[in-house]
């Protein structure tokens, strides 16, 4: 059993990303009650903790879908300020939501380009129209570096299984070169050959020097992929690990509260 | 980092290096020319082209050859084409998995303000049809507006919308009749091209078509992405040029190319390439395929669709003013109340989905040729004008259950909000 106090990691690169005393209340009910937490570029973070425990509404500060009401987000030690979604993809953060965001009636190039479309001007200045060339090149080019594996780049999404759905939204999201990833869930719903192409998806991105975040509820797959695990309770970090050094049952213990570990310098 | 390829069309694979395999889910269908075919895409279109036969030798036969006749059909066209150009609104909105309920009360409305401020008013004819054209899509903006910022579901909204226009169509004419006399109006749904006229036009139109094509494949082969077969590609090129022009020779055998059919053509050609050339157009079917996706992917979901109520709104005025071209005495019976179930029936038949994010804009013309045959059919058999109400509910009916069969799951999302 090893456990690690904040300031007694053994800090190899530094964290890329680092959330400090983060706070947040809805109403009278306060969610997030100084929450800290730290993803390395080239490692996989497992975030966990029971339903209300606050793992979302923490993604979502971080993604700037939720403002937090206190604390600090830090990029590459640069304090970030999110206000909208968009604040923070520019920033290089990309976030895969559990319910994958495609639209089932566009193919894949479509869907990895909704929004940003590649386009091409047709009169100058008034008209420019899609350039599905170019879209379809770079997304051949995405798809088989990740290891993608789909019938065509012209498929429908609703044509894909689960496992390949899930792979065009994490495709779709690493395609702008974000430099931290966060998936939500990402195995949930899916089978064990799914869900194994999507874990080695995950440890792609990892090769690639990205700081990839997990949210699961599934302790197989946090010892599959995870390098290190914070676990949250009632709004706080109460335990983070490195995976190689414990068991599930440490995690298990942790996330429902059944040992009480040293939470003096977890804030 | 060993090199795994993206896999083609075709080549049903059983996974990729390093990754576990699982076997694609394959669609079942035929192949034509290497093109696969789903069964879906078969049960959606082929009975609308072995029915549109059907109904084409029924009502000849009935007729004695008057009915696929040049003279009919050359009717036909002139008559009928302000439909599939009100059907274009609706196919965007139906796109975007909304209805608009108001356009046929809205064209009504058109008529009633055109021939107003052109006969009461003594506009001429660019000032009333631009004014009139202003308030329709005005109108549809109003109503885009509490669906999209709102968000009151357009089921409700645009019925308002549709006793709103009915109103005022016949509160404005008094529900009198006027009489449109200004030339150009009539012209509208009277004038033919001359034959050699038609011919320039038809032919210039296709040497863009194909210049277009031919352009877009070798674009497309030199950047070395998946191009279709040659076979289909000069088919479906060919198969274009053989169409329209041939088209013009039917029609120019009997008087010539009604001026509407060319408008009529313009409009489905410019609703096409905003629907799959501009990111607008990918926008509008990925908000109706999947609301929340767009907005995460930072589309402006809201604009979007008030925008095209609001191009709905416009079609709406464009086919009220080709109407009152056609039958100049403008008064609020002109329009009949079955257009809107002809405008939709003409969307759906032409394998536009109820639910959204399903269709091209190219269904109107299928749509529109059945309904129009329809139409001009039971107007020559002399059918009771009640029964026709019953075919053309039927044919409705059997269009969505088509689609219904095609998707299996069957959702209005308008009425889910």
């Amino acid at each position: 059993m090893s456990m690690q106090g904040a300031g007694t990691v053994p800090v190899t690169t530094g964290p890329l990303l680092q959330v400090k005393q983060l706070t947040k209340s809805f109403g009278a009910v306060q969610v997030l009650r100084g929450v800290s937490f730290e993803a390395a570029a080239g490692e996989v973070t497992a975030l966990l903790g029971d339903n209300g425990a606050g793992k979302s509404t923490l993604i979502k500060c971080v993604a700037g879908t939720h403002v937090p009401d206190g604390g600090q987000i830090l990029l590459g030690d640069v304090p970030q300020n999110f206000r909208t979604p968009s604040d923070a993809t520019h920033a290089g953060i990309e976030t895969v939501y559990q319910d994958l965001a495609l639209a089932d009636n566009l193919d894949v190039v479509a869907n990895l380009f909704l929004g940003r479309e590649y386009t091409r001007t047709l009169i100058p200045g008034v008209v420019r129209t899609i350039n599905e060339e170019a879209m379809e090149l770079r997304a051949r080019e995405a798809l088989s570096t990740l290891r993608i594996n789909i019938p065509s780049v012209r498929s429908l999404v609703a044509q894909l299984s689960g496992g390949q759905r899930q792979s065009i939204a994490v495709a779709k999201a690493v395609l702008w070169s974000p430099r931290v990833v966060i998936l939500d869930e990402p195995t949930a719903a899916l089978g064990v050959a799914q869900t194994r192409q999507v874990l080695d998806l995950v440890l792609r991105l990892r090769e690639r020097g990205l700081a990839v975040i997990v949210i699961t509820h599934n302790m197989h797959d946090v010892f599959e992929v995870a390098d290190r695990a914070s676990v949250m309770r009632l709004g706080r970090r109460v335990a983070r690990f490195n995976i190689k050094e414990v068991t599930p049952d440490d995690v298990v213990a942790a996330i429902t509260g059944a040992r009480a570990f040293d939470t003096a310098d977890m804030a | 980092m060993s090199s795994a390829e993206v896999r083609q069309e075709g080549t049903p694979s059983t996974g990729g290096v390093g990754m576990v395999g699982e076997p694609i889910a394959k669609v079942p269908g035929i192949r034509l020319f290497g093109i696969p075919i789903s069964i879906n895409s078969l049960l959606g279109t082929l009975p609308i082209y072995i029915g549109l036969i059907a109904i084409w030798l029924y009502f000849d036969s009935q007729t004695d050859g008057k009915f696929l006749g040049a003279r009919n059909l050359s009717n036909m066209v002139q008559q009928f084409s302000y439909k599939p150009v009100l059907a274009l609104g609706i196919v965007l909105v139906l796109l975007l998995g909304e209805i608009d309920l108001s356009v046929g009360y809205l064209a009504s409305l058109a008529v009633s303000l055109a021939a107003t401020f052109s006969v009461t008013d003594g506009w001429s004819a660019g000032p009333a049809i631009a004014a009139t054209l202003v308030i329709c899509t005005l109108a549809g903006l109003v109503q885009g507006g509490l669906v999209a910022w709102v968000r009151m579901p357009s089921f409700v909204v645009t019925l308002g919308g549709f006793l709103i226009f009915e109103g005022m169509a016949n509160h404005i004419t008094g529900g009198s009749s006027i009489n449109v006399l200004d030339p150009f109006i009539n012209s509208l749904g009277t004038y033919y091209l001359p034959d050699s006229a038609a011919w320039i036009i038809g032919t210039v139109a296709c040497a863009v078509i194909v210049a277009y094509r031919v352009l877009g494949r070798m674009a497309r082969l030199k950047a070395g992405v998946r191009t279709d077969p040659p076979a289909l590609f000069i088919l479906s090129v060919g198969g274009t040029v053989v169409l329209i022009e041939g088209a013009i020779a039917v029609l120019n055998n009997y008087i010539g190319v009604p001026i509407a059919a060319v408008i009529m053509a313009a409009f489905v050609m410019v609703f096409w390439f905003v629907a799959k050339r501009l990111p607008y157009g990918r926008h509008i079917y990925a908000v109706g395929g999947n609301l929340e996706a767009s907005r995460r992917a930072g589309i402006n979901t809201t604009a979007i669709k008030w925008s095209v109520f609001g191009v709905s709104g416009l079609m709406a005025g464009v086919a009220g003013i080709m109407l009152l071209g056609y039958q100049p005495t403008a008064s609020t019976t002109i329009v009949s109340p079955d257009l809107l179930l002809d405008v939709i029936s003409i969307a759906v038949i032409g394998g536009v989905s109820l639910t959204g994010g399903k269709g091209t804009v190219w269904s109107v013309l299928l749509g529109g040729l059945v309904i129009a045959s329809v139409d001009s059919g039971l107007n020559l058999e002399n059918t009771d004008p009640y029964l026709v109400s019953v075919v053309k509910g039927s044919i409705l009916l059997l269009a969505i259950l088509l689609d219904v069969l095609g998707k299996r799951q069957f959702r209005f999302k308008f009425l889910q909000r």
